[in-house]
């Protein structure tokens, strides 16, 4: 068979070429605001990240955000005082956003916006004041003290800690943002395990509903509020 | 054409233009740089000369550059040609080499290469039988940063270049010679920043200091040839 070397010399460096991402040149934006907590104290050492996706048409699917820091573009840190000043390269991108995250200590922020046909007023994204919710975990403990056999079932409904905030062209869009929404947790317990431990992590104050079914009979609702840190929670049935 | 592949054009004819045009100059000047009784000065011109050397960028002051990055080497190729006497004009290619110390500063990424060419003005001092002190300052210089974020992510930054240097030479034979030099760079960027950014990314500086060794043409100065 004949062999095709210039086909191979040509396809390598396509290959190599089609692998490079370039952000924008001679560029950088600013990101800057303040932080609170929702007791108005000023929260410091948050981290802020600003982030671009690109989700690449090629053979070659550029990772996200979260796997890889390839697509951060420029990262620093809330003062003592709550302000923040981040210097970031800058890229045109349908998914540009700007993460605040905190330890889990407190509820996390992203401004998302699409920057392909939007670059911000003197090159400054402006977050102003950012209120966020302190976190509390909550340990959950079942176990079955009745007879083999039973089953139970339940379900927490209760506030996330995520809030991101889709902008277009500087202006918030309520439609396609999304604030601490409804979550639900549910599980049935039956013999194959009957007890069971876990956590999951909401505001503070979040008022939580948990809803229980022993041996699939009528619900019964019991409310309670996160008012510590670390929540327990146990049951036995 | 942007400016520079101006430079780079220039200084690649230049040496080309000297390269091939030379010897037959050079053993003329040679012979008469011998037989005539001329002053050390007149037996110690050139026509031309060039350099290869190594560099190391050390960022200075308030700047991106000086807080943001760390030398991290250089190279350079420099040709020199003598117009009159001690007088010369020269092209110079090379690169900078840094590492981003604080990313807080400059964005997100780990290393910077600066790709640079330039036209230069200088003159040269004759103080002793084996050393020469050259004072050179740039013309046109055009700055290419490539910012990397690793091998395949990276973003580019533009800047006009100005360059003030010193050298010194050490004459090993009549045509070869090493160097210690010294520059002051100031790089005026195109980068588009916000107002609150603008006193730092409008300008970066860097110090280098660099070692080398030059190869030279003993000949007639460019304006005697004729």
């Amino acid at each position: 068979m004949k062999r095709h070397p210039h086909f191979f010399l040509i396809l390598i460096p396509l290959l190599i070429l089609s692998c490079e991402v370039r952000f924008a040149p001679d560029v950088r934006v600013q990101v800057k605001g303040m932080i609170i907590s929702d007791t108005g104290e000023p929260i410091s050492d948050a981290q802020i990240s600003v982030y671009t996706r690109r989700s690449s048409g090629g053979y070659i699917n550029a990772p996200g955000p979260l796997g890889t820091d390839d697509y951060l573009l420029g990262r620093n840190y809330s003062n003592q005082d709550g302000t923040f000043e981040v210097t970031s390269l800058f890229d045109r991108d349908e998914d540009f956003s700007i993460v605040v995250f905190n330890e889990n200590n407190y509820t996390n922020y992203s401004y998302t916006t699409s920057t392909v046909d939007y670059v911000p007023e003197n090159l400054t994204f402006d977050l102003e004041t950012l209120t966020l919710d302190r976190v509390a975990t909550i340990d959950y403990n079942f176990t079955r003290t009745s007879v083999e056999g039973n089953t139970f079932q339940y379900i927490f409904n209760f506030r996330d800690t995520a809030c991101l905030e889709y902008y277009v062209e500087g202006v918030v869009d309520s439609g396609l943002s999304y604030c601490y929404q409804n979550r639900t947790l549910n599980r049935t317990l039956n013999d194959n395990r009957p007890d069971i431990a876990g956590r999951f992590s909401s505001p503070y104050a979040t008022v939580v509903d948990f809803t229980y079914s022993i041996n699939e009979q009528d619900p019964i609702t019991q409310t309670f509020t996160i008012d510590q840190d670390n929540y327990e929670f146990t049951f036995s049935y | 054409m942007s400016l520079h592949l101006v430079i780079k054009k220039t200084v690649l004819c230049l040496f080309i233009a000297f390269a091939f045009g030379l010897n037959a100059q050079n053993n003329e000047g040679l012979k008469e740089a011998i037989e005539s009784d001329v002053s050390i000065t007149d037996s110690k011109q050139r026509n031309v000369a060039y350099s290869i050397g190594y560099h190391n960028p050390i960022p200075t002051g308030d700047n991106f550059i000086g807080n943001g990055l760390e030398g991290n080497g250089g190279l350079n190729f420099k040709v020199q040609i003598y117009v009159y006497k001690q007088f010369f004009v020269g092209g110079s290619l090379g690169a900078s080499y840094f590492d981003v110390k604080d990313p807080s500063v400059v964005g997100d990424y780990k290393k910077t290469r600066i790709a640079e060419q330039f036209l230069f003005l200088g003159y040269e001092f004759i103080p002793t039988e084996n050393f020469r002190v050259g004072l050179t300052a740039s013309v046109f210089g055009e700055a290419r940063y490539k910012n990397q974020k690793s091998d395949n992510v990276y973003q580019i930054d533009t800047a006009l270049l100005n360059s003030y240097g010193v050298y010194l030479t050490y004459e090993i034979s009549r045509e070869f010679m090493i160097y210690l030099d010294y520059a002051f760079r100031v790089d005026k960027t195109r980068i588009n920043v916000p107002t609150a950014l603008e006193d730092t990314f409008r300008k970066g500086a860097f110090s280098q200091i660099g070692i080398g060794l030059k190869f030279s043409f003993i000949g007639k100065d460019f304006i005697s040839l004729f």
